[in-house]
């Protein structure tokens, strides 16, 4: 008589116990996507940094400067992100930063294309469309990691040229930033206008 | 006349592309050529070549107003020679070459735009003095009388058909006396004068072959690159590395530069005489090449202080200018009727408006540069200078050398607007010519160019206004403030009453105005300002029209009248400003009214010369169209009775660019102050307009009899007042300074 | 200092001059080629465009370390259908005022036209609009750049 009371008593001691770490797990549910989130924001310091923004305008004219003034001269993305045709970005801007003529460059200087356009988004969007592959230019997870890290236009933003403010941290520290949020989940903050 | 004048032979006067573009002085010694070619000087102007080259004297430099071509133009056609065979050289040492537009002494110099209307007479007597000239050396020759003769494209011709070039008649004409009187051409025998002549530099300039002040390179010549005080007022105090400077590479020297009076630094200063001052404000690196000097410089430690006015900055201007504009003392210019009496007895009634403008800097394309070799007490200077008397007076007192010991050699301008009149940087250059021993290229960057430009002043205006029962102007009072150009530079120009003296160019375009008031009151308040400041492109009109129409304007809408025919009943007394207005309105279907998404704007000036030696009629209406969120100005028409045209295609192209110039000045021109000195550096905080902005003209030119009236300033002040206008019309919303906000152009 | 040896207006040029210095100031200073022009200094305003390898470019933004083997061509050395068909056009229209920034002026309208044959008004604005000149020539340089590329594709 006593056996199958203990088997009901561990059935229902399981019963008790999955359901409380269900419960558990809901709880830590939420607070690994806001920690990841969270992540997220700090990313988003240089993800919404002028230096980054300058080159991801939602039209088509670059900005310029801290206060992300309108790019003089006005240039476009033009077809390819290299300009219109008679001013391409190559016209001024070469592989490196000069700083006697104040004009700052990289190998691969050009404009980011519109579906990566983050100027005046919020973060939460910011977060999609780095996320999605049919706007991020093909890129999975693992893949935009990469070039987050390691891509040397991206790495621009952190040595910019005389009389410009880089990003907050290092390249590197973003890299780290991005990898955990990634193992974190890559949960995006709400896309709330913000 | 002296016969030395008469007789010089210029030998081997080189004939080479090159040289059309060269300067030359006419009396160089120096001058050495391959080609061994005799050439006779006929006049003042006119040098005509064994090989039967003419080469026409240019005494006006070519600032881009076109006078490269227009002027030998003038004296071609009277001449009667082979256009096709002409060739223009600067020339100077002259008092043919001098001129006066007010009460001052002749001296060489391009301006207020005075060119044309002060030459043409001039040039067409000397160029009917040599024709005549030429025909009596022919008609000895041939022992006929003069009246059998004729000329041709530079050939004299018998009656019985004889011919003689004026090549080989040159010798025998250079020894005639010449006729004070020569008889001139009728209008209708004009074969140069009245056509649109292509312009005989634009090749050079589209090719990369023009000369100018910056591009010149003398033997044995180094490059200088300089840095002045931040303040207006400030002194070098220390330079900190300068035996390390010293050892970069190509550097030869570093030299302190003296400062120079350039505004109220010295009650006596009136510039472009420039009184050499106490105390080194700049400081120059002289090195092989430009770039070498500039690396050194910028790795210079140098300490500047900001002397006496460090302080200096826009809120003070500002302040200055608003306690001018409602304090009690002000100098009266003009008072007709009883203005202040019915402004008091209908005080209820008043409209007043208040405006507030900017200095403005010329930032002309080409910066500010020039070369100079000094040596052993006489100077020779190379390069974009608009006034030759003024530059070797200002070398002579800062070197202590006589004025006819500076040798001046006159390039294109790349732009002046009036900034290359004063020779501010060709004394530096001489400085630190003096200093190293060899010629020296001193070049502005743009940096210290904007900084260190000589500033159009700031001004600012009150009005007001009572209405007659009918809605027009009974009794109208200005009062214009701000720094007066003419006190800090130049106060033999004031107008002197009891009550003081007063600048005419602070109210160029009030004082004068020509719209029926009967009670009219003008008064100006100098708010004196260590701001070096100077003539630019349309001087003080460009800020008192844009006042005056502004306030018309005004005054129009405030009674819901039609802007054209409100002008138009207010000038009835005046048949040519009529004219241009009427014929503005017709141009852009005024009284039709426009499409929906267009508003208009309507303006009138009457442009007066300096000392009242022209009156250029001007009336202009903008179009402004809605393209998206915003509006543009799409289309300016611009009536204008210049008097008679020398160049219709020169003409056209000065109001083009006119209207763009302005168009910058009411987007985007601003200089702000502090610590001592400018703001400003480079074209991204000081922006022009660009292509894609600017409108199409539409230029409409009335036939006149008058003689030609001066032409390269007036189209720009009636843009920003008919601007403001129609945009008003558009928005709703009033402008009272310039430049106009961004926002002033949003729907 | 280092010594480079570039190709300007197809002559081999060899300088011993500082690696950092603007092309601009090799090609008036130590070339005496005075066409191309210093007018900002910082790729602001256009008068000193150039082209290497055909495509154009702001001389003084570029170091001569960092030239390489780019060929250089400036308004001395410009040939080519594109190239006479706009400085005729150019003097046609009487284009130039003052003038300084025409060379620049041109060595765009030449780049333009030579990537499209019929530039629209869009297409001149895009590829001049940092060209600046301060004697507002722009109706006539758009004009002759019309007339050029008639005379190109016609």
């Amino acid at each position: 008589m006593t056996r199958p009371l203990i088997v009901a008593c561990a059935a229902a001691l399981l019963v008790i116990t999955s359901a409380a770490t269900q419960h558990t797990l809901g709880q830590n549910n939420i607070a690994a996507v806001a920690r990841s989130i969270a992540l997220f924001r700090k990313a988003g310091k240089v993800f919404q940094n002028p230096r980054c923004l300058n080159c991801h305008p939602v039209g088509d004219r670059p900005t310029q400067t801290d206060r992300m003034e309108p790019h003089r001269p006005w240039v476009v993305r033009g077809i390819d992100g290299n300009g219109a045709p008679g001013l391409a970005c190559s016209t001024c801007h070469h592989a490196a930063n000069f700083d006697a003529a104040g004009v700052p460059g990289n190998p691969g200087w050009r404009l980011a294309p519109a579906s990566m356009g983050w100027q005046g988004r919020s973060l939460g969007a910011i977060c999609e469309q780095i996320k999605d592959p049919a706007r991020n230019g093909g890129k999975d997870l693992a893949a935009l990691l990469k070039h987050v890290s390691e891509d040397s236009l991206v790495g621009w933003a952190w040595s910019p040229g005389a009389g410009r403010t880089p990003a907050p941290g290092t390249q590197a520290k973003f890299g780290a930033l991005m990898r955990a949020w990634a193992a974190s989940g890559a949960h995006c903050p709400p896309d709330n206008g913000k | 006349m002296s016969p030395i004048t008469r007789r010089l032979v210029l030998v081997g006067t080189a004939a080479g592309a090159a040289s059309l573009l060269v300067p030359v002085v006419v009396r160089s010694s120096i001058a050495q050529s391959p080609k061994d070619e005799t050439a006779y000087e006929i006049t003042d102007w006119i040098v005509v070549a064994s090989t039967g080259e003419v080469t026409l004297g240019l005494s006006q430099p070519e600032v881009g107003q076109g006078s490269y071509t227009v002027l030998p133009q003038i004296l071609a056609d009277e001449l009667d020679v082979d256009w096709q065979r002409v060739r223009v050289r600067f020339v100077t040492g002259k008092d043919a070459y001098k001129i006066a537009f007010k009460n001052e002494a002749p001296a060489q110099k391009e301006g207020a735009s005075m060119s044309t209307t002060t030459f043409y007479e001039r040039l067409r007597i000397a160029g009917a003095a040599a024709r005549e000239a030429l025909t009596r050396a022919a008609a000895q020759k041939w022992d006929v009388a003069v009246s059998e003769c004729r000329t041709e494209r530079g050939f004299v011709i018998s009656a019985s058909g004889n011919r003689l070039s004026y090549a080989e008649l040159a010798p025998a004409a250079s020894r005639l006396p010449l006729s004070t009187h020569p008889r001139l051409k009728e209008p209708h025998q004009f074969t140069l004068i009245g056509k649109p002549i292509p312009r005989l530099d634009s090749r050079a300039k589209s090719t990369g072959r023009a000369l100018f002040g910056i591009d010149v390179s003398v033997p044995d010549m180094l490059n200088a690159a300089i840095r002045m005080a931040p303040s207006f007022t400030g002194a070098v105090v220390a330079i900190r590395n300068e035996p390390k400077i010293l050892k970069m590479p190509g550097v030869h020297a570093v030299v302190r530069i003296a400062a120079v009076a350039v505004a109220n630094e010295e009650a006596a200063s009136e510039h472009p005489g420039l009184t050499s001052l106490s105390r080194d404000n700049a400081v120059c690196v002289v090195a092989d090449h430009f770039w070498q000097a500039k690396r050194a410089l910028d790795a210079l430690d140098v300490v500047f202080d900001g002397g006496p006015q460090g302080g200096l900055s826009t809120a003070m201007i500002d302040g200055l200018l608003q306690a001018a504009l409602g304090g009690d003392a002000a100098v009266p210019v003009v008072d007709i009727g009883t203005a202040r009496q019915i402004l008091r007895d209908q005080a209820a009634s008043v409209i007043e408006r208040r405006f507030v403008l900017p200095h403005i800097a010329h930032a002309p394309l080409e910066p500010v540069n020039a070369t100079a070799h000094y040596r052993n007490g006489v100077v020779e200077v190379w390069g974009s200078i608009q006034a030759v008397t003024a530059c070797q007076e200002a070398v002579a007192k800062a070197t202590g050398c006589a004025p006819e010991a500076v040798t001046v050699h006159v390039t294109f301008l790349g732009g002046s607007f009036g900034r290359k009149i004063v020779p501010d940087y060709v004394v530096q250059a001489v400085q630190a010519s003096k200093a190293v021993g060899r010629p020296v290229k001193l070049i502005r960057t743009r940096e210290e160019d904007t900084q260190h430009d000589v500033f159009r002043p700031n001004a600012g205006a009150r009005l007001r206004a009572v209405l007659d029962e009918v809605g027009y102007p009974l009794a109208v009072h200005a009062r214009v403030a701000g720094q007066s150009l003419f006190g800090a530079t130049r106060k033999s120009w004031l107008d002197q009453t009891p009550e003081g003296a007063w600048d005419e160019s602070m109210v160029d375009g009030i004082y004068n105005q020509s719209y029926r008031v009967p009670n009219f009151s003008v008064e100006t308040v100098d708010t004196p300002l260590p701001i070096p400041v100077y003539f630019m492109r349309s001087v003080g009109s460009t800020a008192a029209v844009f006042f005056w129409e502004s306030f018309i304007s005004e005054l129009a809408s405030h009674v819901s009248a039609d802007q054209y025919a409100y002008r138009r009943h207010l000038l009835t007394a005046e048949p040519l400003a009529l004219r241009v207005l009427d014929a503005v309105a017709q141009a852009s279907n005024w009284t039709t009214p426009p499409a929906p998404g267009l508003y208009r704007g309507i303006a009138y000036n009457c442009y007066v010369g300096r000392g009242g030696r022209f009156k250029t009629y001007v009336a202009e209406v903008v179009e402004l169209m809605n393209v998206g969120d915003r509006f543009k100005v799409k289309r300016v028409f611009c009536a204008v009775d210049p008097g008679l045209v020398v160049n219709p295609n020169t003409l056209t192209a000065q109001i083009e660019g006119g209207i763009g110039f302005a168009m910058t000045t009411a987007l985007y021109s601003r200089i702000t102050f502090s610590k001592g000195g400018a703001d400003q550096k480079n074209f991204f905080d000081y922006p022009l307009l660009t292509i894609d902005e600017m409108p199409e003209v539409v230029p409409i030119v009335l036939p006149s009899d008058r003689p030609p009236q001066g032409f390269g300033e007036v189209v720009l002040a009636p843009l920003a007042p008919a601007i403001a206008q129609a945009l008003q019309h558009a928005t709703g919303r009033r402008l009272d300074v310039m430049p106009f906000p961004e926002a002033a152009f949003r729907r | 200092m280092g010594l480079f040896t570039i190709t300007v207006n197809g002559a081999s040029q060899s300088i011993e001059v500082e690696g950092d210095t603007p092309l601009l100031w090799i090609l008036r200073d130590n070339l005496g080629l005075t066409g191309t022009k210093f007018g900002c200094g910082i790729a602001l305003c256009g008068a000193c465009t150039v082209f290497v390898d055909g495509k154009p470019l702001r001389a003084c933004s570029l170091p001569i370390s960092a030239l390489g083997k780019g060929n250089v061509t400036t308004i001395e050395g410009v040939s080519g259908p594109e190239a006479a068909a706009v400085q005729d056009a150019w003097v046609a229209r009487d284009v130039p005022q003052c003038g300084y920034c025409q060379s620049g002026q041109v060595m765009s309208a030449i780049a333009l036209l030579k990537e499209i044959k019929k530039p629209t008004d869009r297409d001149i604005d895009l590829a001049l609009s940092g060209n600046l000149c301060r004697c507002a020539t722009y109706i006539r340089i758009r004009a002759a750049i019309h007339d050029a590329a008639r005379t190109l594709v016609g």
